[in-house]
């Protein structure tokens, strides 16, 4: 298959050929550059554009509007450089697009104030200016398919309320935290509705439960103070930073830890802002 | 004035406007030396208070594996509420800032006064 950037956006031939769960070359030539990706049974497996590899090439290349492209099915990737899903790659590239400011006809098609937003409303944008292409040689489910793939991508936050999410969600803020050690979405009985840990040897279950504890002891004294509506709180230990952030509503919060010593605090009240938010939108209502 | 006051005095005035309440408290929950800007804020209640969360804070860590706790911050949409050991853990230092606070910056002087106001506790 080969067309044209103008008529087709890289993040819709990433989405179309990973839901299709293709393994497949997609090269694309943009202003004398050429960018190959490489796909693997519905996920990208690979991208190299010069001398560069993996992940960050992909999201380089999101911002061209512009260029050729040829996609082969069958073709097998020369290696592995890139592990996260394509759904948190185009996230990803979203956020990037919203912080680079890149193009200006962002739509305002996604009603809240997520931080993913305006970048997934770019993205959106790209596919519904671009729905005609390639309608001639599909047939009608094929119409449908693509009509509703538009959709999901466009209501992706309301969407994406399948409780095996959080499992999904947590696993891939984990990728994200500089020196992560464990993670958990939790509710105020201390019990956990999904967990993640680098450490095998860790009892989230058993940590949840004494963390929650100190978390609501924290918002009485707080409430108690006056001092304000609890937001997060960050225990240092000498090993780890332990932060924990309510999701809207307060009757769940998102535990986080991190190696004090190769661990980033500004990276974990960053993230742990981002997700508390994402895991809100996703849990069932 | 003790040499303790006289500390807290000085830190005080590195935090600026920034400034709401500190108060240097024994693991009983009674403060020992501190003060407060702001009349509607009870440093006896604060202190009080978070003795309890950090005491908590400190078998909860204790029990997951952690490690001895260092320091706790609440951040609320008023305030930051910074309560650090000092010492051998037998007291902690409370300090409150508002949000316009450069966190970084509150617990770098926070960092470099630990050990003046550990020294100046009366013994």
């Amino acid at each position: 298959m080969q067309g044209n950037l103008r008529d087709m956006a890289i993040a819709e031939l990433i989405q179309l050929t990973c839901q299709d769960r293709k393994t497949a070359q997609l090269k694309i030539d943009h202003s004398g550059q050429q960018a190959i990706l490489y796909f693997m049974d519905g996920n990208v497996a690979h991208a190299v554009l010069g001398n560069q590899t993996g992940e960050e090439v992909v999201y380089q290349i999101l911002r061209w509007e512009d260029g050729v492209f040829d996609l082969k099915t069958g073709v097998k990737p020369p290696k592995k450089t890139i592990t996260r899903n394509w759904s948190g790659i185009l996230l990803e590239g979203a956020k990037r697009l919203d912080e680079n400011k890149v193009g200006d006809d962002l739509t305002p098609i996604v009603k809240n104030n997520h931080p993913e937003d305006k970048g997934m409303a770019k993205l959106g944008d790209m596919l519904s200016r671009r729905t005609n292409f390639m309608e001639f040689d599909r047939g009608d489910d094929q119409k449908d398919y693509q009509k509703n793939s538009q959709k999901d991508i466009q209501n992706y936050d309301h969407k994406d309320n399948d409780m095996s999410k959080m499992d999904d969600i947590l696993k891939e803020m984990s990728g994200e935290i500089t020196g992560y050690v464990a993670c958990a979405l939790v509710g105020l009985d201390g019990i956990n509705i999904a967990s993640h840990t680098s450490n095998k040897a860790a009892d989230p279950d058993a940590i949840s439960a004494q963390l929650t504890m100190l978390l609501k002891l924290v918002d009485a004294t707080v409430e108690k103070l006056g001092a304000g509506i609890i937001e997060d709180n960050l225990t240092t230990t000498e090993s780890a930073y332990i932060l924990m952030r309510f999701l809207p509503g307060k009757q769940y919060y998102l535990g986080m830890a991190a190696n004090r010593k190769t661990g980033n605090l500004g990276n974990l009240r960053l993230i742990s802002k981002l997700y508390t938010e994402r895991l809100a939108m996703a849990m069932p209502s | 004035m003790t040499k303790l006051d006289q500390i807290i005095q000085q830190f005080r005035g590195e935090l600026g406007a920034d400034f709401i309440s500190t108060d240097v408290v024994g693991m009983d929950g009674i403060s020992i030396s501190g003060g407060s800007i702001d009349p509607n804020f009870s440093g006896a209640d604060a202190s009080a208070r978070f003795s309890m969360v950090m005491k908590l804070a400190a078998k909860a860590s204790e029990k997951v594996g952690m490690g001895k706790v260092d320091d706790n911050l609440t951040t609320t949409d008023k305030v930051y509420i910074i309560a650090r050991f000092i010492g051998d853990g037998s007291y902690y230092w409370s300090v409150v800032v508002s949000r316009n606070a450069t966190l970084g910056s509150v617990r770098m002087v926070i960092n470099e006064y630990a050990d003046k106001v550990w020294e100046a506790i009366p013994r």
